[in-house]
């Protein structure tokens, strides 16, 4: 389960682009320091690989084991 | 905010001073799994020099020091020496480490002392404002080389093997998995362990030398522009041309300890 902290992401969508399944997509929210945020658009398909989790510059993604 | 940065980072420094897609975030995260699945948070002595990437230290909640621009191995030393048991970590820009502690940086490779030198590369002066640094590619345009730079770029990890170091690798910011590994194997060498980390700098590099201000981008090139040791053995030369190595460079485990050698030679002294 892929869990954004949108309180610390700065929207450079890295993670977006290095998601091996593609599940992360780019929404409309912004956050309170005015960066656009990422969301999760198919969370059944993740398969818990951890790559946006280390590749976030900013600490602010957890994979946690388990459906989302 | 994950569970490592809730364990290790100063709550009361954050949002970090980086620009968004910056690699250092990437380098901090390697290194604080690294301390964490070593479990010597209690023993470690972190030292950060001037530039972005000197602030690495300053938000892991353990012992750290901020020290003058390029002096960081010349400061690590003189930990290193006073305090035997603990494991020493230098975080030092391209700029930082190979421009104005360039002299430093050899004799600290020349004495084989053991401290980890982690030098983030990113080619730039990036936080004065984009001048051209000792690693900025030949015929790379920055705002103080408008039509090109003449000048050839060190390649630090052949400086650093020549030097002494005994343990030089690679990696960029592109290989998060393989950085965090190589980081926890040069904390756990003894001697001089040097790791170069090529990164993305969107602001400065990506919009003066690479023309694109987007992360994702700059790391591509990163990881196209890179090969790894293993994988490059059964590649023809042609193939690897304009490739640069990545990975565990040069490992020499015989190599003498200067703190040890020093700490020995002193007891022989005093018992004569």
């Amino acid at each position: 389960m892929v869990i954004i902290d949108n309180n610390y992401c700065k929207g450079c969508f890295l993670c977006m682009h290095y998601c091996p399944k593609k599940i992360i997509d780019k929404s409309t929210n912004i956050n309170g320091k005015g960066y656009a945020v990422p969301y999760i658009a198919n969370p059944e398909e993740c398969s818990n690989c951890k790559t946006c989790e280390l590749i976030c510059p900013e600490l602010a993604i957890t994979v946690e084991e388990g459906d989302n | 905010m994950h569970p490592l940065g809730e364990k290790y980072i100063r709550k009361g420094t954050l949002p970090y001073l980086w620009c968004p897609g910056c690699g250092n975030g990437i380098v901090l995260h390697a290194t604080l799994s690294a301390l964490d699945e070593l479990n010597i948070m209690d023993r470690i002595a972190l030292v950060g020099g001037i530039g972005c990437s000197g602030w690495i230290p300053t938000y892991i909640n353990a012992d750290t020091m901020h020290v003058l621009h390029g002096r960081t191995i010349p400061f690590a030393t003189g930990l290193k020496m006073s305090d035997r048991d603990r494991k020493v970590v230098v975080f030092s820009g391209d700029g930082d480490c190979l421009g104005i502690g360039g002299n430093h940086f050899i004799h600290g490779a020349r004495r084989n002392i053991d401290i980890t030198v982690v030098m983030i590369h990113n080619q730039i002066y990036g936080m004065t404002g984009g001048q051209v640094a000792p690693t900025t590619p030949y015929n790379g345009k920055t705002k103080t080389s408008p039509y090109g730079n003449n000048e050839p770029p060190f390649d630090a990890c052949e400086l650093a093997r020549v030097a002494g170091a005994s343990f030089v690798a690679r990696w960029t910011t592109a290989h998060p998995r393989q950085l965090s590994k190589t980081i926890q194997e040069a904390i756990s060498h003894e001697g001089f362990s040097f790791i170069e980390v090529l990164t993305q700098c969107p602001t400065q590099a990506g919009r003066v030398l690479y023309g694109t201000a987007n992360a994702a981008k700059l790391l591509d090139m990163l990881k196209e522009s890179t090969i790894s040791i293993t994988a490059a053995k059964n590649k023809s030369a042609e193939e690897l041309q304009g490739k640069l190595l990545v990975g565990k460079l040069y490992h020499d485990e015989c190599k003498p300890e200067f703190t040890s050698c020093y700490y020995r030679r002193n007891n022989a002294i005093s018992s004569l």
